[in-house]
């Protein structure tokens, strides 16, 4: 059975004027199920339910492709913590993502330049997906490293 | 389907289109190729080359980094020549696109059943050939074939839908590869969910036939960018890097879709001159 488990990270917005602002998501897993991460401003309560609109703070979203898991015997699917010199090979599948968001006109509209604010990232797995899935692909799905806010002048 | 502008031979290049415009002898010669790959049980058919994604191990696809574009340009490449070859000469079949910002629901040739009593070899496809130790109770169940469950679809399609042609025009716009390339592959993935059953998880994706209409409107984009930004490269990605498991092609080499021999139309209009 799926059940969020969303996170929270605080922020502060730019006080000069900007072209474009970006959430970076960095370390972000994506070893289990695909997922849908939903981004909110300034709503410490969003859920899996909370409408996607203004009133929610409702941001945008990011899509991960889920590795689906581990088809291999045990450690197949361990990153190595350190590559060796003269490993040619490709890196492991599993290395965390970064996924960059654009949500420049999201951050206009909610936030006041110089203040303050918190993202709160919803994990979503539609529900009929996720009943078909072992509990241990849909368990625990977000982990993310760090989250920062990029904006160009 | 065959450049109309060089019917006489003199260039096999050909067109990808829509599966909105694909008329029915083309439905029909693609799902003949289809069928016939699926008859092969060795490293011509359907099932070693949807297996080549995911399952069986090794997971050879690429995501999340920016050789996402060219190791799936690559892949397509492969499998359309190994359409080609099981197809008589001339015959009008390449790997349509499938545009889903602007054609919401499942296409047409790709859903329902096939003329007659045959099954649509585009509706679907066993997932088969992978070892059942390989479905190790840690990842995604074993199933028999590929299913669907799409999501919402609608005017704007929504916030549970599909990506709209906003959200394509809009990543057109950036200028750099690799910015681009991350944006693109989010949308990529978002349809994949959309799609949802097998297309929904990485192991077992590449079995749904219209994984692969998917992919060829995710490489149409990237060329619609290449031609918007000519010379605009591919960031920090050698173009000597290879793109394994596919040994006769590294990133350069797939750069120009005009040199793989083909191209994206959105029409094709002929005459003889007198």
């Amino acid at each position: 059975m799926f059940t969020a488990n969303p996170l929270t990270a605080a922020l502060t917005c730019p006080a000069e004027p900007y072209v474009r602002a970006d959430l970076e998501l960095y370390g972000v897993d994506h070893s289990k199920a695909s997922f849908e991460g939903r981004l909110f401003i300034n709503n410490a309560t969003a859920a899996p339910d909370t409408a996607m609109d203004d009133a929610s703070g409702y941001a945008g979203s990011f899509w991960i492709f889920g590795h689906g898991g581990c088809a291999g015997a045990e450690g197949h699917c361990e990153p190595p913590q350190q590559r060796r010199a003269f490993d040619f090979r490709p890196p492991h599948q599993l290395i965390p993502v970064t996924k960059r968001i654009i949500i420049t006109g999201r951050l206009r509209e909610l936030v006041t330049p110089g203040e303050e604010f918190t993202v709160r990232i919803v994990p979503y797995v539609r529900p009929e997906h996720a009943a078909a899935l072992p509990a241990n692909l849909v368990a625990d799905l977000l982990r993310v490293e760090r989250v920062s806010l990029v904006t160009y002048q | 389907m065959t450049n109309p502008d060089n019917a006489s031979g003199a260039s096999p290049r050909r067109y990808r289109t829509s599966v909105t415009g694909l008329t029915s002898a083309q439905v029909s010669a693609l799902r003949s190729g289809f069928s016939k790959m699926r008859e092969l049980s060795d490293d011509r058919g359907y099932e070693y080359w949807a297996g080549i994604h995911g399952l069986p191990l090794p997971i050879s696809c690429v995501h999340g980094t920016p050789f996402f574009l060219p190791w799936h340009r690559a892949y397509l490449y492969y499998f359309e020549q190994h359409l080609l070859d099981v197809m008589p000469a001339n015959a009008p079949v390449s790997l349509p696109w499938w545009d889903w910002s602007t054609q919401a629901g499942i296409p047409a040739a790709y859903s329902g059943a096939a003329t007659g009593t045959a099954a649509n070899p585009l509706a679907g496809a066993p997932v088969s050939g992978i070892p059942d130790a390989q479905f190790t109770g840690q990842n995604v169940p074993k199933v028999a074939s590929t299913s669907r469950a799409p999501g919402l679809t609608g005017p704007g399609h929504g916030t549970f839908g599909l990506p709209s042609a906003e959200q394509v025009s809009a990543i057109l716009k950036l200028t750099d590869f690799e910015d681009f390339s991350a944006q693109l592959e989010d949308l990529h993935n978002q349809v994949h969910m959309w799609v949802g059953g097998t297309m929904s998880e990485i192991p077992v994706a590449a079995f749904d036939p219209l994984f692969w209409a998917h992919h060829a409107m995710i490489d149409r984009v990237w060329a619609l960018w290449q031609l918007a930004h000519p010379g605009s490269g591919t960031g920090s990605v050698p173009h000597n890097h290879p793109l394994g498991p596919f040994p006769t092609l590294t990133v350069g080499q797939v750069l120009s879709v005009t040199g793989l021999g083909y191209q994206y139309a959105a029409a094709t209009s002929s005459g003889t001159p007198h």
